[in-house]
């Protein structure tokens, strides 16, 4: 009896002590969270550490005997080698803004790659300690990412009300004017008027076009709310490359009209010049893009005035889209002819890009494609390495039927870099921005960044071999833009103009960096320099711009889907010949149907109130 | 002032109950302590996270929140069943998913039904490590392969044209881009599939293939005869409880090896809403096709449920 008790006791015991035990693992799984309490407190009573740093370097700036180059120097982060036998001398501008009286710490996003080689750590970036040398800025990184992540991040951001003091570009539209509509986003209009440097960030964008423009996107109702940040220019406009070896071969000429490419593409292909195996030669190399950055059709489109997503300019003053012109579907005739002859790719369509550059550009599979300037190198370096006796060329865009030359003109302004509303520091980061620019956008400058994290030293000669050099770090704002994007969306031709410039000076007397630059063997940089003046010179007279440069409106954010699912599938069956070209008529009786009309009616809305 | 009059038999019997009651959580609690834990989990990351569903019904902008984006009521679903390619996209989900929950069981039956008979082991193990392999790859990757191979001049292409057959852009045709999802799919799948399958052809005793050989029964007569009756609950309730897919006719798949030409076979609720509401961020519209299929395969797993249990006596609570 005595031990039956026992037994039935010890088995509510140990009942009774795993689930005790299970509510104390509870317990103590929730308990972190009052632990780490004071770890944030320390954290908190780490940030008046920086008075004094700050302190001290706004003492540092009183004495005026220490000029920008002294001061870089003294924190190691002085840009160019000036010391080095073959070196050059990066010229600072002067630091025009009030020392820092108080520790300004700034708040940032960055967006990165896969793949970038980039440090996240503060002490390795000297965009970071510079700002903090010379305007007391002290930045730190809120959340980096890319891809499809980054969109989320923002939202979840936006979403949590934990939003950078100062963002960076915004990965769609409807993501800024979310931030507009929750009313997020400081109005910077009277800093800009006040603080934005005249030289290099007002006058490029108050120049561009018809001066509005760069700012249509970060403006609204009159109020400024971002430093407009634009892509460089003729970053897409097309040239067409073409195999001058094949050329040669077959006794033909470089392609000048659109009838012309038609016979060159299927003479190659007859000739069946390329790497691959016997009859897989392609005769333009075309993707499934009808607007995009390699072997899209653009190009060809825009002979006949139209390029695809954009809005167009009417004699009437108002805007049409260019899917549902005439134009479009006289360009849809001529591909549809292509496609039945050969010219294109019978599967184009199901090509991205990506492939038709990296595998069938690169693979020496086809002899013509359109790309932009910079098509001198990619994918051109890696076809010579693929067969050495691949040579190419490029010409400006081939004419269609209407002798009219057009291009792409896509040089547009995103809403580039935005405020936190209630951040107190706006003036303070424009100004370092005013000096950033003006070191990083003016080429006779000379700033090449910094020795080992963006070059190396061989010697006497400068190397740029990615392999050796330390991290690159993160830098924020204007100057640190990812993809090419500047201020001045000239800056990078300008540059390439300084460097063309370098020729004159005798060898002997070159210093590394312009060695550097001028040794080119292959000839592709200095093709790509030439190819880029080439479009951007060609650019007033052939460039047809986008004029709806702004957020979706409120039924293109709903009718986006459908009416691209409608074109695309409209289009592509038309040039594959699965439809006849009256779907084309079909198509724009469709397209208004179906919120087209909305869509044309909200978009000259818009165009009125920015032109009012 | 109403009082309630209580019977006093009633008032024991609730009584007596509630004592019953206090008497068994006195004696079970720890039970009911050791679940909480796990019901926690569940309240705070399952259910909890399904209030953000309010969004179907809003014009969300996450500055706003759950609580602040304007209620707009049913435009979501009014506008998503409105649209031109409603019918089309659902027609081409529920076409895809049912040849593909098709496809994989037969197929994986008669997998499951072919390695039965092998009486060499190590063969029988290497013919199945074989054919669930593929499972374990993504289709980023799979659609990679099979893009490169399908293409006019991949592998596929270049053997039809030594058999003097004209190339065939399988994946930009109308007629070819459903045949290739499901085949290739299947071969994805299959062997995982059969592996519940065999684990069910194996517990049939083997006794009776034993007597029936003995009676005279041919091969084929014995897997009609035994196997497949033998498995017949497993069967039904295999394809029962995949009713419940049927409106998942597998994203990943198709937006690896989708193109706008085949969007009228091809294009399914899933990429649309893909597209629409992560590329185009409409994050209510999204979500109101999210909720509608889950409703939607709410009621067909409930009908899948009741089919089991009558059918195949099956059971889960």
């Amino acid at each position: 009896m005595c031990v039956q008790a026992k037994k039935h006791v010890s088995r509510r015991q140990i009942l009774k002590f795993t689930a005790s035990l299970a509510i104390g693992t509870g317990l103590t799984a929730c308990m972190p969270a009052q632990v780490t309490q004071p770890t944030v407190a320390s954290n908190a009573t780490e940030v008046p550490v920086a008075p004094t740093e700050a302190g001290a370097a706004a003492t540092a700036a009183v004495m005026p005997a220490a000029t920008v180059e002294e001061r870089l120097k003294k924190i190691g982060w002085l840009p160019g080698s000036p010391d080095h036998a073959k070196g050059w001398k990066t010229i600072l501008p002067e630091v025009t803004s009030a020392p820092a009286t108080e520790p300004m710490v700034v708040w940032a996003n960055k967006r990165v790659e896969l793949g970038d080689k980039i440090s996240d750590d503060p002490k390795d970036s000297p965009m970071v300690q510079i700002s903090k040398e010379l305007f007391g800025l002290d930045f730190q990184t809120k959340f980096s990412g890319g891809g499809d992540d980054w969109t989320t991040k923002w939202t979840l951001a936006i979403a949590s009300g934990d939003l950078p003091d100062f963002m960076e570009d915004f990965p769609t539209p409807v993501i800024f004017k979310q931030c507009l509509d929750g009313n997020l986003l400081e109005d910077i209009t009277d800093v800009w008027e006040a603080s934005a440097d005249p030289t290099w960030m007002k006058k490029p964008l108050d120049t561009y076009l018809d001066g509005k423009a760069a700012y249509v996107y970060a403006r609204q109702n009159g109020r400024l709310y971002g430093m407009p940040c634009g892509n460089r220019a003729a970053n897409n406009g097309k040239l067409l490359w073409a195999r001058q070896d094949w050329l040669d071969k077959l006794n033909l000429k470089m392609p000048t009209t659109l009838d012309e490419v038609k016979s060159v593409a299927l003479a190659f292909q007859e000739a069946g010049l390329g790497q691959g195996a016997a009859g897989t030669t392609l005769g333009l190399n075309l993707c499934s893009s009808f607007r995009g950055w390699f072997a899209s059709m653009d190009g060809i489109t825009a002979q006949f005035g139209v390029i695809s997503g954009f809005w167009l300019a009417q004699d009437d003053g108002t805007l049409a889209f260019a899917d549902i012109m005439l134009g479009m579907k006289d360009a849809l005739t001529l591909l549809r002819d292509w496609y039945a002859a050969g010219v294109i790719p019978k599967d184009y369509y199901t090509v991205p890009d990506a492939d038709a550059m990296n595998k069938r550009a690169a693979g020496n599979l086809a002899g013509l494609h359109y790309a932009p300037a910079w098509g001198a190198r990619w994918p051109v370096e890696d076809s010579m390495t693929n067969d050495p006796n691949a040579k190419w060329t490029w010409a400006q865009v081939p004419v269609g039927p209407s002798g009219k030359r057009g291009n792409l003109g896509e040089f547009t302004y995103g809403p580039g870099y935005a405020f936190k509303k209630g951040f107190k520091y706006v003036k303070q980061v424009m100004e370092s921005m005013n000096w950033w620019v003006s070191l990083k956008e003016d080429p006779t400058k000379r700033y090449y960044g910094f020795e080992n994290y963006d070059y190396i030293w061989d010697g006497d000669k400068v190397s740029l071999d990615s392999t050796k050099l330390k991290n690159k770090a993160l830098g924020y704002g204007l100057a640190f833009s990812r993809g090419g994007a500047y201020v001045d969306i000239y800056a990078d031709a300008k540059s390439y103009d300084y460097i063309e410039s370098w020729k004159s000076i005798p060898e002997d007397q070159r210093d590394a960096w312009q060695v550097l630059q001028l040794d080119d063997p292959l000839g592709t940089q200095t093709n790509m320099r030439k190819s880029y003046s080439n479009i951007i010179q060609n650019d007033k007279n052939d460039g047809i711009f986008n004029k709806f440069l702004s957020a979706p409106t409120t039924s293109m954010v709903s009718f986006q889907t459908t009416l691209d699912k409608m074109r695309d599938e409209t289009f592509h069956a038309i040039i594959t010949g699965q439809k006849e070209l009256d779907a084309f008529d079909q198509f724009v009786t469709d397209w208004k149907k179906t919120g087209g009309d909305q869509i044309t009616t909200e978009v000259n809305e818009w165009y009125k109130s920015i032109n009012a | 002032m109403l009082v309630q009059r209580t019977h006093p038999v009633q008032r024991s019997q609730s009584a007596q109950s509630w004592r019953r009651m206090r008497a068994y959580l006195a004696r079970n609690w720890p039970l009911y302590a050791m679940c909480l834990p796990a019901l926690v989990l569940l309240a705070l990351f399952s259910y909890y996270p399904m209030y953000g569903v309010v969004i179907a019904f809003q014009s969300y902008n996450p500055a706003f929140g759950f609580t602040g984006s304007p209620w707009i009521g049913l435009t979501n679903f009014k506008f998503i069943f409105n649209l031109p390619d409603f019918l089309q996209i659902t027609q081409n989900t529920l076409i895809i998913a049912i040849a593909k929950i098709v496809s994989v069981q037969v197929g994986a039956l008669v997998l499951a039904l072919l390695l039965n008979e092998v009486r060499h082991l190590g063969f029988r193990r290497v013919i199945q490590t074989l054919t669930y392999l593929p499972y374990f790859l993504s289709w980023v990757v799979l659609g990679g392969v099979l893009l490169d191979m399908l293409s006019t001049t991949g592998i596929v292409n270049l053997t039809l044209q030594k058999m003097g057959i004209q190339p065939i852009i399988f994946l930009g045709s109308n007629d070819w881009f459903r045949p290739v999802l499901i085949v290739s799919n299947m071969w994805q799948q299959v062997g995982w599939s059969a592996i519940i399958y065999l684990a069910a052809l194996l517990s049939i005793s083997p006794e009776l293939y034993e007597a029936a050989a003995i009676d005279g029964a041919s091969h084929l007569q014995r897997v009609f005869h035994i196997s497949l009756p033998g498995i017949a609950s497993t069967i039904i309730l295999l394809a029962a409880l995949s009713l419940g897919g049927v409106l998942n006719a597998g994203f990943e798949q198709i937006l690896n090896l989708y193109n706008p030409v085949v969007y009228s076979t091809g294009d399914i609720l899933d990429t649309w809403v893909y597209r629409a509401g992560l590329l185009s961020g409409q994050l209510s519209l999204a979500a109101a096709v999210g909720l509608a299929k889950s409703v939607v395969s709410m009621l067909l797993i409930i009908v899948a449920w009741t089919t089991a249990r009558r059918y195949a006596g099956y059971r889960i609570f």
